[in-house]
């Protein structure tokens, strides 16, 4: 019992260390905060269920960095299923949001979805190569490539112009 | 400074301000909850998986189908179908080793796929849509699929500590309006066998509570391949609506283009060339039960607000029927099983304190029996609440059919229009179970929990 609760206080801590940044994440890979919250609840969740062993092995960040990255790309809960008209206003206050990232993130959700998963790693995570070819399961080669489609993809949606020389990874 | 930090792109991804909400007691609370739930499932699936491997000793009976001339032929499913002709010898107790050192290759699983699928199927990177391949619109293929829908493909290779395996997957399946059927095993001329599972979805069953709109038509196969080193590959191969609300038959097209893919699909599933290189299962079979099989049923009767997943049916989060609870805390699990006629009595009967269950006559004569109630608990602040339907068949045997729901950090002030709310609530949902409990394909056995 006294081993339970030290387990139970160091995953309160985590959660309360990691939540708010997963929730950012999810958001921007899946494009949908209600789905976000969801993924990484369940994450959460299932981080719980073997936390023994997780922070005996690869630890949890890793873990449920990595869940959540997939569960946000997987379309088993398609985005495309997304509902788009709100009967009522959410129930709870959404984060402010300005207009440049309301903007970015809707030409993030116009790239497929792996291809917005390596962006977001990369260049909102600031991952390097190697770590997001780990999470994702992928070799750096598509990493790089995948990350150069996607900004050019973002560049022709956000207007936005290539540097001389320009060097996507 | 590497170049890329004066792109002007990389600079306003950098800049956006997409956060998510700080962490609150009722988070960590709930995936606590949650998590207790998942470790008791698993505890539940390893007795139920031990058992199962004393069966494999039961006689062969192979059922070929109309697939045969194509390579392959379909085995039953069930506990008494053959053991797979696995070209691996097991090895117990390392798989759990072997798996934390496999590492999936995405691209070349992609690559496998894309010789399969042939030209008509181009990488995401070429062709946007969902999956790692895209049907290309403009390909004769793609004429196969009719009007007002996309298709792709996607592979994955899964670890057991993924807490998804093909015995859970391949049950039948119920989640936002896709119904999953649980799967036929499809034995190729090589001897593997892959599991096939098809998800269907029912138009306008799932409506989510915060909007008027219904979730369009995503069907796919989806196919499963277990290996000797705990690793599984998962092939989804989908078809998915692009404009609102086309006709049904479109459905019906799109589904019998769906099912024409599935011989080279299972080929590739279990190509030994899939990384991390691991040979077939000694065993592939999937155990479907007479009890999963009841919770479909019993999952169709409560409708859309309700998933069936690995047997269990569950308020969806979200849903319409979630959206008439008192708050984001409850959930609810329901559950059709057969019980003794000791356990019935004892449940229904007038005894001190408790007044005998309502009995009700339905049209045709049948007699069910009912109770419904929810109440604070005053030692935990939870908000429990339950209706049961309760069947005696001709042969004495009993059914019950019940929903549970839970709600927590229920004050005492609010205790009684919580209360009265879950009442209502289950109230609204009692014909739904006595459908369920009546239906005469209920097969009834006994509860896994």
């Amino acid at each position: 019992v006294g081993q339970q609760h030290e387990h139970d206080a160091e995953f309160a801590a985590f959660v309360h260390a990691t939540r708010r940044r997963l929730c950012a994440l999810a958001y921007l890979v899946c494009g949908d905060r209600d789905r976000a919250e969801d993924v990484v609840q369940t994450a959460l969740a299932q981080v719980y269920a073997r936390w023994s062993n997780i922070r005996r092995d690869e630890g949890p960040h890793k873990y449920v960095h990595r869940a959540v990255v997939n569960a946000a790309i997987d379309e088993r809960r398609r985005p495309w299923r997304r509902e788009q008209a709100a009967e009522r206003l959410p129930d709870r206050a959404a984060p402010v949001e300005d207009g440049l990232t309301l903007r970015v993130i809707d030409a993030l959700s116009a790239l497929p979805p792996r291809q917005r998963a390596v962006v977001v790693l990369r260049y909102i995570e600031d991952l390097d190569v190697e770590r997001t070819a780990d999470l994702l399961g992928i070799s750096p080669g598509t990493v790089k490539s995948q990350a150069a489609k996607g900004l050019e993809a973002l560049r022709g949606l956000l207007g936005a112009t290539a540097p001389i020389g320009h060097e996507a990874a | 400074m590497s170049m890329h930090e004066h792109d002007e792109t990389i600079a306003m991804l950098r800049g956006i301000a997409a956060d998510g909400r700080e962490a609150t007691g009722a988070d960590v609370a709930n995936a606590m909850h949650v998590g207790r739930k998942i470790r008791r499932r698993r505890r539940a699936a390893q007795a139920v998986g031990s058992g199962f491997v004393l069966s494999a000793a039961l006689g062969v009976i192979v059922v070929a189908n109309g697939m045969s001339g194509q390579g392959i032929e379909v085995v039953p499913a069930s506990p008494a179908a053959p053991p797979a002709t696995g070209d691996a010898k097991p090895t117990p107790g390392t798989a759990t080793a072997e798996a934390k050192r496999a590492v999936p290759h995405q691209d070349g699983n992609v690559a496998l796929l894309a010789e399969a699928l042939g030209p008509d199927f181009r990488p995401a990177a070429e062709q946007p849509g969902e999956g790692d391949l895209n049907l290309n619109p403009a390909s004769p293929s793609a004429a196969g699929l009719g009007s007002g829908y996309a298709a792709g493909a996607r592979i994955d290779v899964f670890d057991p500590a993924d807490g998804f395996s093909v015995e859970s997957a391949c049950k039948p399946t119920a989640e936002e309006g896709v119904h999953g059927s649980e799967c036929r095993a499809v034995k190729l001329d090589n001897g593997r066998v892959v599991q096939v599972q098809d998800n269907r979805t029912v138009p306008g069953e799932w409506k989510a509570a915060r909007s008027s709109s219904a979730a369009g038509v995503w069907d796919s196969e989806m196919l499963y391949f277990a290996r000797a080193d705990g690793t599984f590959v998962r092939i989804e191969f989908f078809a998915h609506e692009t404009t609102q609300r086309p006709a049904a038959a479109q459905q019906e097209v799109s589904d019998k283009w769906l099912t024409s893919y599935i011989p080279q699909l299972a080929t590739v599933a279990a190509d030994p060339r899939v990384n991390p290189r691991a040979a077939a299962a000694a065993d592939s079979r999937v155990h479907v039960t007479d009890h999963d099989r009841d919770q479909a049923i019993l999952q169709r009767a409560l409708g859309g607000s309700f998933s069936l997943l690995d047997g269990t049916v569950q308020l969806e989060p979200g849903s319409e029927k979630a959206a008439e609870l008192p708050d984001g805390t409850y959930s609810a699990t329901a559950e059709l099983s057969k019980i003794s006629s000791a356990a019935f009595h004892a449940a229904c009967d007038a005894k001190a304190g408790l007044t005998a269950c309502e009995t009700k006559t339905l049209d045709d004569g049948t007699v069910v029996h009912l109770r419904s109630w929810a109440d604070r608990d005053a030692t935990d602040s939870e908000m429990l609440g339950e209706s049961a339907v309760y069947l005696v068949r001709e042969d004495g045997s009993v059914l019950l059919a019940n929903l549970e729901v839970n709600g927590r950090n229920v004050s005492a002030t609010d205790a009684d229009k919580h209360a009265t709310t879950v009442r209502q609530w289950l109230g609204s949902l009692q014909d739904a179970l006595i459908t369920a409990v009546t239906d005469p394909d209920v097969v009834g056995a006994p509860a896994t929990s």
